[in-house]
């Protein structure tokens, strides 16, 4: 049984523990969804696993991107190194939007081995001073890392003691990368940061305003389709925290509602948003896929009292997209495919698939709980008892089964996809930001780019022709679950 | 020349560790040794009473300042003997345990233990094995032997008995073994008793009981150790036959920790038998069973 956590802590309690979140599951879908429906589902492991992510690598990059912050690493160096990655996304971001690219700004406290011995807090503080002065930034986040939990750095209270020294906000994350395995984990640090030090009490509510969670990874394109459906209700999207200034997180208690372009990134803000500033929310879906998008646009309207007016949208968009549909349908009917991706998209683009006629042999989900745990089991009644497996990005697993179950295509995040690029299946990312996938405009573009994959797959398979073989012959004759075990 | 002697004295905090070591380290070098006694505690007092209570510059402060040259952190105490402290961060504040990790392989890679080439080396250890920064002198390649100090105070040997955990813990891999138990604080026969039990419980043996002695105080205070404020008081002459006994010991030992309820049970039992003496002695009262005065 999950324990109940109270959201309003000083530290945010791991998914593991909050929502029962696992990490390692292998078999078919209809196993997955009866264990998780009798609260049988065992938080299993794997005894041999390759590199996964760090949850301070997601705590940053939910806030790395916000306009007028600077983030700083309380951490040896090396932390910070994905900060150039997130980098790349938040230049191609400020292109996207219409600016001028600049860099995400941080600074790393560099612990080295004397400041794990007698302590960085003096290095930290220093590191504050210098970052408002460098940069005039109206917020300062400061991560925490192994190393700083290590040995009990208090930022809490370096951040109490430097903020009457500093003009910008000082906002410490909790992100020690050790405490989760679930690096979904690391969002929850970011977020709770954001609600506890930046967002202040609204002076007035605003009845035009919702606030549209959104992580980096799904794109601008995919904003504007939201930001149409929305103007439609006459709403203006309040798109936070990535790519928003901080005043634009300071007034987000203003809003009259806040929804999400991903419930697993804004499971847990949007709960304590409520819980403190009485906010309400709607996160059950990401809008991808028609009954999807219809969905989330149900839920929008159902919480504003506007049901009437959102079912006329409903059906206009409808109208105007089926026929597009129905002839991109003709061509990718029974195609069979294979999707990876984080838990929430996990759900959304099987869903945007079935609408295209594509059969569904298999899913690999980032992780899996209580956030999705409905919608799995209503997707499994729509496309069937596919190839399930949870795993945080694992290709060794991830070859096999694709040897096994052969797609026609493979949709995954750029990672993953280069993998499934070496064994000659077609792929389609996605995560690129040139494309869209959201809403009802996002079926008939991810649509017709699944036709250029399907029609193009020379380059994948000269690839596979001259590519040396990833693993050994033999791991292919192994089941590919082999290395799960019980808790 | 004979083998180096490498050796760590562990014990609870307070209970006469670096009393008995300094005292150790000043009866070996009279006995004509070159000794280097190495303080891992943060405090950084181990080795004051072998200089008039003065402080040195530690291992770690030196490393802090960005410097990396060792060169003037061994200092000459009483008797020649070669002082040095590993030192740590502030009390609240860091890690204490990788600051000994850390001070341990520093003296090592930059040889300061080959450069004076001493003849015994002894760490004073803090307290309980903590972490696995204060087990680094029981692994493989620091001490060889570990003696622990302790008085006939319950917390004290449970922790010498955690002590012994981390002794088994890396006993199979060249990890050091434990050289017995020094009893300190030791005045009454019942005392004796209680850690000579604990001591055939656990599979060890016990090298010396050093009495309580107002003239270690006494030194102490005056920045000395008891070997040269009082060399011929009785006390100092405990201390040498303890040193003798090391020097030539080569018993070691693979300890047999108690399992906690075991050591809550029997300390209970001996606690208070401890206590009746002390109500004979003090007020003359004798329970039914008779004995006392």
């Amino acid at each position: 049984m999950v324990k109940k956590v109270k959201l309003s802590e000083k530290i945010v309690p791991t998914r593991e523990d909050r929502l029962g979140t696992i990490i390692a599951y292998g078999g078919r879908a209809n196993e997955l969804v009866d264990l998780a429906a009798r609260r049988c589902l065992k938080a299993q492991d794997r005894s041999f696993t390759q590199t996964t992510f760090c949850q301070e690598w997601l705590a940053m990059f939910t806030l790395a991107t916000i306009t007028d912050a600077v983030s700083i690493v309380h951490a040896p160096v090396g932390c910070s190194s994905s900060l150039s990655c997130i980098n790349i996304f938040n230049r191609l971001g400020h292109i996207l939007r219409g600016r001028v690219p600049s860099n995400a700004r941080w600074l790393s406290t560099n612990l080295l081995e004397a400041d794990t011995i007698h302590g960085g807090e003096e290095k930290l503080k220093k590191a504050i001073i210098e970052a408002d002065k460098r940069y005039q930034p109206k917020s300062i986040f400061v991560f925490t890392s192994c190393v700083a939990g290590i040995i009990g750095e208090d930022i809490d209270a370096v951040v109490e003691k430097v903020q009457p020294e500093v003009t910008a906000l000082v906002v410490p994350v909790h992100c020690d990368g050790f405490r989760s395995k679930v690096w979904a984990s690391g969002y929850d640090g970011s977020f709770h940061g954001v609600l506890s030090y930046l967002v202040k009490e609204p002076t007035a509510k605003r009845d035009d305003l919702i606030n549209v969670v959104n992580p980096l990874t799904v794109g601008r394109l995919d904003e504007v389709e939201i930001e149409r459906l929305l103007n439609k209700l006459g709403l203006k999207a309040n798109f936070i925290p990535c790519f928003a200034s901080t005043d634009a997180l300071r007034n987000s208690a203003e809003a009259v509602l806040t929804t999400s372009l991903c419930p697993t990134y804004s499971e847990y803000f949007v709960k304590l948003l409520q819980e403190r500033f009485q906010v309400p929310y709607t996160q059950e879906v990401m809008p991808i896929g028609l009954d999807n998008t219809d969905l989330w646009l149900r839920e929008i309207g159902n919480r504003l009292g506007r049901k009437e007016e959102v079912e006329k949208i409903i059906v206009e968009e409808r109208k105007r997209v089926e026929p597009k549909v129905a002839e991109l349908k003709k061509k990718l009917k029974g195609k069979k495919v294979f999707v990876s991706a984080g838990q929430s998209r996990a759900i959304g683009i099987p869903n945007l698939l079935a609408d295209l006629g594509l059969e569904l042999i298999g899913v690999t989900a980032f992780h899996y709980d209580e956030v999705i745990s409905d919608r799995f089991a209503e997707l499994t009644k729509r496309c069937g008892n596919f190839c399930t497996s949870i795993a945080n990005v694992q290709p060794f697993e991830q070859t096999n089964i694709l040897n096994r179950e052969k797609p026609d295509i493979y949709l995954g995040h750029l990672g993953e996809s280069v993998w499934a690029a070496k064994q000659g299946f077609p792929t389609a990312m996605i995560l690129i930001y040139l494309c869209l996938y959201a809403g009802y405009n996002g079926v008939v573009s991810f649509g017709s780019r699944l036709i250029n994959a399907l029609t193009n797959p020379a380059f994948n398979k000269r690839l596979a022709d001259h590519a040396s073989s990833i693993y050994r012959d033999t791991w292919y004759g192994e089941q590919p679950f082999k290395y799960l075990k019980g808790d | 020349m004979t083998k180096r002697k490498e050796i760590a004295i562990y014990g609870k905090g307070g209970i006469g560790k670096s009393t008995t070591t300094s005292n150790l380290s000043v009866a070996l070098a009279e006995m004509g040794y070159k000794v280097m006694q190495i303080g891992c505690d943060p405090k950084s007092d181990s080795t004051n009473t072998l200089r008039r209570g003065r402080f040195i510059p530690t291992v770690l402060d030196t490393l802090r300042s960005g410097s990396s040259d060792l060169s003037k952190i061994v200092h000459e105490g009483y008797k020649g003997i070669l002082c040095v402290e590993a030192g740590g961060p502030e009390p609240g504040v860091g890690c204490a345990g990788r600051g000994i990790i850390t001070a341990i392989e520093l003296l090592n890679q930059k040889g300061i233990i080959e450069e004076y080439s001493p003849d015994v080396v002894i760490y004073d250890v803090l307290g309980d094995v903590v972490c696995g920064g204060f087990a680094m002198p029981i692994r493989q390649g620091v001490a060889e032997q570990i003696y622990a100090v302790t008085s006939s105070d319950f917390m004290s040997l449970y922790a010498a008995n955690n002590l012994f955990k981390g002794i088994v813990k890396y006993a199979n891999s060249g990890g050091a073994l434990l050289g017995g138990i020094i009893g300190n604080s030791i005045n009454k026969t019942a005392q004796q008793e209680m850690i000579n039990d604990f001591s055939r419980k656990t599979g060890t043996q016990v090298v010396e009981y050093v009495p309580r002695s107002q003239t270690v105080t006494k030194c102490e205070l005056d920045g000395m150790t008891t070997l040269e404020g009082s060399p011929k008081s009785k006390q100092a002459a405990v201390y040498r036959s303890l040193a003798k006994k090391i020097i030539e010991s080569g018993n070691s030992f693979v300890p047999k920790p108690l399992d906690p309820e075991e050591l809550w049970s029997w300390g209970s039992t001996w606690v208070s038998r401890l206590l009746g003496e002390q109500k004979v002695a003090y007020e003359g009262i004798q329970d039914s069973k008779g004995g006392g005065i």
